[in-house]
Order: C-alpha cells, then structure tokens, then sequence
C-alpha cells in the first residue's frame, strides 16, 4: 500500500478514530505499532520478522551499552549491532552484485559464485540507517536509549517513513513519542497543506515528465541528441520532484499524527555549490553520512589529501547505499570528485556582488552537473548510459525530434511556475490558515490534482533503495 | 498575527462578513478559473441527442473541446458528422473509432479531412462524411447501414477497423450485435440503447467544462478499480473495454488465420449487404510501434491482431484494404517522425498524431484515387 491507495486511507482514518477513543499514550504507541506493522505487511508480510530482529537487536543493545561499566563491552555492543545492521543490508542488497563483481575473478580459479534470487525487503536502507545512527548516538552518549522496546520499535516502524525516508534520529523522535499521538486542528491543516503540495509534485509533475524521461531512457537511439538532452534534464527536475513530493507526503500524514519529521529537500536547484547541493538535497541522507561516516573518517581535520579521500569514499558508500550496481557507485563517485574538486580550487571567497552576478550560472551549473550524473542513476545499465552520453556528445545526433518542443515548454512552464512562487514567496505548505483565502486555496490545490493527475501514475523513483 | 487558535476553533473568532465576503470572492474567482481554463483547453463535450437508427450522436452546429490528449475543438454536422474542409462533391463515408474521429488533432489535421484535400487537388471533387465515434462495433456498421444509404448514398464506404470491433459485435450486452442464424449467415439483433434516460445529465454537465472533467476522472476512478476492465477510451465517450480471447494469442499461424476467417467472413457479407450500393474500402492501422527494450532490439511495427486482421481481408474477394504498417515504417524512416503519441502522451498508448494521419492519408488517397478514376473513366466511356 502506498500513500495513494485506499487502503492506506483506511489504514490512517482508523488510526485517526482509534486516536480519539483511546486516550491513554501506551495505547495509542500499540495502535502505531500496530498500523506500521500492517502498512508494511502489505508490501511483504515476509519481512516483518527482519524488521522485528533489526529492532530487537538493537534495543538490547542500547540498553546493554547503557548499563555497561567499561568501554570495551560497550564498543563491543556497539560493533555487534553494527555489524548486525550491516550484515542484513549486505546481505538482501548486496549479496548478488558482490557476488557478480567476483565472480569473474573466481571463475579463473574454477570456482563459481553462486547467485540466490534475493528479494529486497522494502525500505531496508532507510531503516538499517535508523538503526546504526541510533546505537552510535546511544554510545556517543548523544541520545538517551529508548524507555521501552515499545518506543523503539514505533521509531523503527513508524509508517509515514518506513519506506522511503526522510531518515529519522531517534533524539527528535523518541521525545515526541512521549505525547503521543496528538490530533490538533493545526497539525491536521499543516499536514493536509503539505500532503497536498507532496501529492501535486509527486503525481502532476514528476508524473507528467516521466513520460518524457521513460520514452527517453527506454530507447535512447530513437531519438535525437537535442530530445535527449531534454529528457536527461527532465529527469533530474522528475527526480526531484518525486522524491521531495513523496517527503512532503511523509511529513504531512506524520504531522496530522502530531510528529515533525525532518525536512528532506531545501530547494536543491538554487544550490550556489557542490557542497550547498548536498545540504539541500536528500538531507536526511547527506547528514547521514556526514555524521556517522565522513567524520569518523576524519573529516576535514586530517589534512587536505585526507578530507578529499574522506569525501570521495563517503560519497561512493552514498552512491552504493542507492543501489547494488555499478551505475550507483558511479553516480557517486562522481559528486564525491566534484565535492573534492570544489574544495581543493575554490577556497578565496569571491566578493558580494561577483556571487550575485554569477549566482543564476553557478545554478546552472550545478543542475547540468547533476543532471548528467544522473544518467548512471537512471540507466539501466553502463551500455545504456553511454548510449545516452554517446548522443549528448552529439554522436549521431539524428533521431525523432517533435516531442522536443512541448516537451521543453512544459519544463519551462515548470521553471517558470517555481521561480515564481520563490520570488513571490508563495509556499503552498506554509501559507497562513488565518487567510479568508486559505480554504479555497486548500481546497483548489487539491481539485487540481484530481483533475489533472496524469493517467501515467508510475512508482515512487525511492522506493526501489 | 495574533495569538495561537484555541483548540476549538482555527478561525479566529473575531472574523465576520469580511471574511466570509473574502472566502466567497475568493472561491468564486477560483471555480470561475476552473471553469475557463477547462473549458478553453482542456474538455468540454458536445451536448448530444438520441437519432432513431444512428444512436446517441453529437447536436448539429455543437463542438467539443479536447486537450487531455493534443489539443483540438471539434464541430459537428448532422448525425455527428466532424466538419471537413467541402461539404459538396462524391459522396464517401468513412466509419471508423476514435482513430478517425482524432479529438485530439485539428479537424483539418486528421486523415479524413486530409484525404479530402488531397483528392481535391487530383481533381476528384470528392466530399467525405467523418462519422468516426469511439465504442463503434461492426455490427453498429450494419445497423447504421440504411440509414447512411439513406442520408449520403455513398459511393464508397471505407471502414476504419480494428480486431476488437469484430468480436464487440458478438457481445449480447450491446445495443446492436450479431447472432448465428446458421449457414454461416449472422442476424443482426437491435435493441434500444439504455443510455437514452442519460441523456440530460450528460447535457446537463457538458455546459460546464469543470463538471465534465470531473465526471470523467471520477468515472475513470472507478473504471480503473473495477476489476477486468483493462481501460476506457481517452475521449471519456466510450464503454470500458473487457477482456476478449484473441486469435493471435493462438500458437497455430494457421489456425489463427482459419479462426479470423470464420469469424470475420460472415460480418464482412453482413456489411456488404448493409452497403449494397457502395464500394467498402477497409483501412486497418496496426497499433504500433512498440518500443524495444534493449539495444539490440527495435521498433516493433507490427502488431500481431492487426496483422492477422489484414492478412484476413487481404485474401477476401470483393473487397478493397489498406494496410498502414508500410506508411508507418516510411514516416520514421524518411522523417524520424513517430505516428502515435502527443506532446502530452507516449508514443506506446496515444491515438495517431499528425504524422500518423498524414501517413493514413497518404494511403487512403491512393486508394481512393484509384477507385474513384477508374469509376469515372467508366462513366464516361459508358461502360
């Protein structure tokens, strides 16, 4: 069930009455176990024992740490869980692409790996993270460990985000979970405001590209480089759409509960940087491994050669964390370069107005750059990549070419639209309640949608990590 | 801003007229919006009337507006006949699905009109009917026969069809379909369509273009949730389409073309005696292309119930057939240009685009040519 099927309305109203009869806070921490247990069985009631063992794992362990006296049994726990973590991942994720890395190597010795037909447990990456990033806080001494299993185990399986994120630290969660599920008219309109401007991102926008970028990505030969150039940058401005919009959902549903989660996207394509991009972009993600990956390597603080390494390496796990192919490390390797590039040849601050004048290039810039590194992350193989790179280079330019033009002013009329609610300031999630405007605002935005949804509804790009 | 709302109430106590005078305005400048841009670019329907013999058909001197799929603004003539460039000349009649009604290209844009032009500048004054309405089964052909004879007498016919119109006909649930009368011969049976009662709500609606958008999503809501339904026709106007058995899904090439025969034959003879005084073209557009999935594969050009349908008519005596899968493959091939899909939909479920009825056209005129000379050359050498 995803946030557009009936069944997860069902699901979220009966949390929403159930709330409003049962009072007390433990109650209503069972009635959200109990609704992300079954959102989540319906993608694969299969899984429910591995998220069950990730949570157990791991809360014992916190509390292990907690009543510890010496360092080394702490660390010790800390590695278990770890490496418990890790090895779950590994193992669902990455099992058949390690295997099919070395296989070729293994195949001069005669030996043979074997490939096992691994199903992907939904949302593992997301709440594998959660996990990891909990017991380093806990033994960082950061965050205090959960009071109960129960809470824990609502952190873990709270079902706005279980799938695709934002990823959640359990130090601004557990303290809300404290108060339960709060049904506030506020909360219920905000999360409505930002449902709805999720919904119109997700199924007006990054639907309606999706149809250039999958005609695109399907058969790239078919068409020209100038269409090709289109749908590459179609799809970077699809992907953001989609998975912003699909945050914005997740936020919303969590705010009518009464819970903030964490922004996920700030306006990535007004980045004046390689690194601002990645401070707006997927920012739970970023964080993520800023934190609890590019620090513990040392950061910035061991040098220059040793800060460029730690960004590159960061960046490839990033890469990896996406997906078990090639493409994905690639895609990452590759912002890790930009990242380290930026830092080792623009360390002057350049004067006021030099930013101001070349802040809309720098924009530019920054979103052809991750425009076409997306070409690894939405290809479905190197051979296809390059057959794209091959007609962006203009190697036989030749190919179909009407769907260009109304292709390219929708993507206008999509720029334009953004640019103009920026300067304007307009914010469809954060206007102001109190407006006699606001409810025929509300209620527009969502009759908008339901005209003029697409008949192209394809799936959240994030729910295949 | 003042202080927070109190948990009763979120609007502020001390709003009075003024608000609720703002709310008003803003609601209405916001379904006055709606209602412009909708009925400007998006949908608006034709008021339509129930016609004995013709069905429900869309009102004389009425248009409709279609931007779901292209944009276009379609006028219609009695019998919901789509205007052409002429109104005067050798009476033809095109029958056809939303393929020849193409709401979603201008009127001069579709083949028809097209093809009216062209033979217009051969020199052969020829005036063709655009009767093209979607959900059309060949029975719906027969039954419409005399009343076609009547209004235009035709000297051609030409057929628009596709496999599904052959086995619609079978299905009892229609208004018009065929039953085996035995020797081979098929009996039209003809019941009143029920839509009749339906009638002044869908008039009622198609004033309003907001209205009529969200009948039609909210009818596709519930089309696409119910089960077996594999899809309606884009333009709203037709029936759900149910899953049918196809010939081509058999294994047997042989067997598939025998089972065509047997099925097509009788409904062919039933058209032929529908249109006693009229030569019947059949133009067969496959749905094609289909795209290929790797890089060693490409474009699919043929679709296998198409195919099947034209090799089927090819080999039938007395009758004329175009086959557009060449016209397709030379339009990419010269051009790089696709016949299916919009600037607002894919090449692999959209309806033809100009291309695609210039390279129809293109075919259609030939046929048309031909038949229409030697006809004249005959007229006049007195044969």
């Amino acid at each position: 069930m995803n946030f557009l099927s009936t069944q997860f309305w069902v699901l979220l109203i009966s949390v929403l009455i159930l709330t409003r009869l049962i009072r007390p806070v433990i109650h209503q921490k069972l009635i959200l176990l109990a609704a992300s247990c079954l959102f989540y069985a319906f993608w694969d009631w299969r899984f429910l024992g591995l998220l069950a063992v990730v949570t157990v794992v791991d809360y014992y362990v916190s509390v292990g740490m907690q009543g510890a006296h010496n360092e080394k049994t702490r660390k010790t726990l800390l590695a278990v869980s770890i490496a418990s973590s890790l090895a779950i991942l590994g193992f669902f994720k990455y099992f058949n692409f390690f295997t099919a890395t070395f296989d070729s190597a293994a195949s001069v010795l005669g030996v043979h790996l074997p490939e096992l037909g691994i199903l992907l447990p939904v949302g593992i990456s997301f709440y594998t993270f959660e996990s990891i990033s909990y017991v380093m806080d806990v033994y960082h001494r950061k965050t205090e460990p959960a009071q109960s299993l129960l809470d824990y185990s609502v952190f873990i399986a709270f079902f706005p985000r279980l799938v695709a994120g934002p990823i959640m630290r359990a130090a601004n969660f557990l303290p809300q979970l404290q108060h339960g599920i709060r049904l506030e008219p506020t909360g219920i309109i905000r999360g409505a405001q930002l449902f709805g401007q999720g919904l119109l991102k997700k199924i007006v926008v990054a639907d309606t590209l999706a149809l250039i970028v999958d005609q695109v990505y399907g058969s790239p030969w078919l068409y020209s480089s100038a269409t090709v150039w289109l749908g590459v940058c179609s799809f970077a401005v699809q992907i953001y759409f989609d998975f912003s919009g699909y945050s914005d959902m997740a936020l919303g549903i969590a705010r009518i509960l009464g819970f903030e989660l964490p922004v996920n996207f700030n306006l990535p394509f007004t980045s004046q940087s390689f690194a601002e991009f990645w401070q707006r972009w997927h920012i739970s993600l970023s964080t993520w491994l800023r934190d609890y990956l590019y620090f513990p390597l040392g950061g910035n603080q061991k040098g220059a050669w040793r800060t460029y390494f730690n960004l590159i390496v960061t960046m490839l796990l990033g890469g990896l964390w996406h997906g078990a192919s090639w493409n994905f490390v690639l895609w990452g390797g590759l912002h890790g370069l930009a990242l380290g590039l930026e830092r080792a040849f623009t360390q002057d601050r350049p004067s006021k107005e030099w930013r101001i004048s070349t802040s809309w290039f720098k924009a530019l810039g920054i979103f052809l750059w991750v425009a076409l590194t997306c070409v690894f992350f939405r290809s479905p193989s190197m051979e296809m990549a390059g057959q794209v790179f091959s007609k962006l280079a203009f190697i036989d330019p030749g190919g179909v070419v009407w769907f260009f033009y109304p292709a390219a002013l929708y993507l206008l009329i999509v720029f334009i639209g953004g640019l103009l609610m920026r300067l304007k300031k307009i914010d469809l999630a954060t206007m102001d309640y109190y407006q006699p405007y606001f409810f025929p605002v509300l209620a527009a935005e969502y009759l908008f949608i339901f005209l003029f949804a697409t008949r192209n509804n394809s799936p959240f790009l994030y729910f295949q990590f | 801003m003042s202080a927070s709302p109190s948990r009763k109430s979120y609007i502020h106590p001390g709003h009075g007229a003024g608000y609720w005078l703002i709310f008003a305005r803003s609601a209405f400048l916001i379904l006055l919006s709606f209602e412009l841009v909708i009925r400007l670019f998006i949908l608006k329907h034709s008021p339509v009337e129930y016609k004995p013999g013709w069905g429900i058909i869309h009102v004389r001197d009425s248009y409709s507006v279609h931007g779901l799929e292209g944009f276009a603004v379609t006028h219609y003539l009695d019998n919901g006949e789509i205007v052409t460039p002429y109104q005067d000349g050798i009476s033809v009649v095109v029958l056809g699905d939303s393929t020849t009604k193409a709401a979603q290209i201008p009127n001069d844009s579709n083949y028809v009109s097209l093809t009216e032009i062209a033979l217009r500048t051969r020199g052969i004054h020829a005036d063709l009917h655009n009767l093209g309405l979607p959900d059309r089964s060949i029975a719906d052909y027969v039954a419409l026969g005399p009343y076609v004879q009547k209004e235009y007498a035709p000297e051609i016919v030409v057929l628009q069809v596709n496999p599904s119109q052959f086995f619609f006909a079978r299905a009892e649930n229609r208004p018009n379909h065929f039953v085996d009368a035995g020797n081979g011969v098929l009996k039209l049976v003809t019941d009143q369509p029920d839509q009749v009662h339906n009638l002044a709500f869908t008039n009622f609606i198609s004033h309003s273009g907001l209205l009529t958008l969200l009948d039609f999503r909210a009818r596709n809501l519930l089309i696409s949730h119910s089960p077996g339904q594999n899809g309606t026709d884009l333009a709203g106007e037709g029936q759900p389409i149910p899953e049918i058995e196809r010939p081509s899904k058999n294994k047997d090439p042989q067997l598939a073309l025998r089972q065509y025969g047997e099925e097509i034959l009788p409904q062919i003879k039933a058209l032929q005696a529908a249109y006693p005084n009229s030569k019947l073209v059949f133009l067969v557009i496959p749905y094609t292309p289909t795209f290929p999935s790797s890089l060693d594969d490409k474009i699919g050009w043929i679709s296998p119930d198409d195919h099947l349908l034209a090799r089927t008519l090819f080999f039938m005596d007395d009758v004329y057939m175009i086959y557009t899968l060449d016209a397709f493959q030379d339009l990419y091939v010269s051009e790089y240009n696709l016949p299916r899909g919009t600037w607002n939909s894919a090449f692999n479920f959209g309806h033809l685009n100009s291309h695609g009825h210039a390279a129809v056209a293109s075919e259609l005129v030939k046929m048309l040519g031909n038949i229409l000379s030697y006809t004249e050359e005959n007229d006049e050498t007195g044969k």
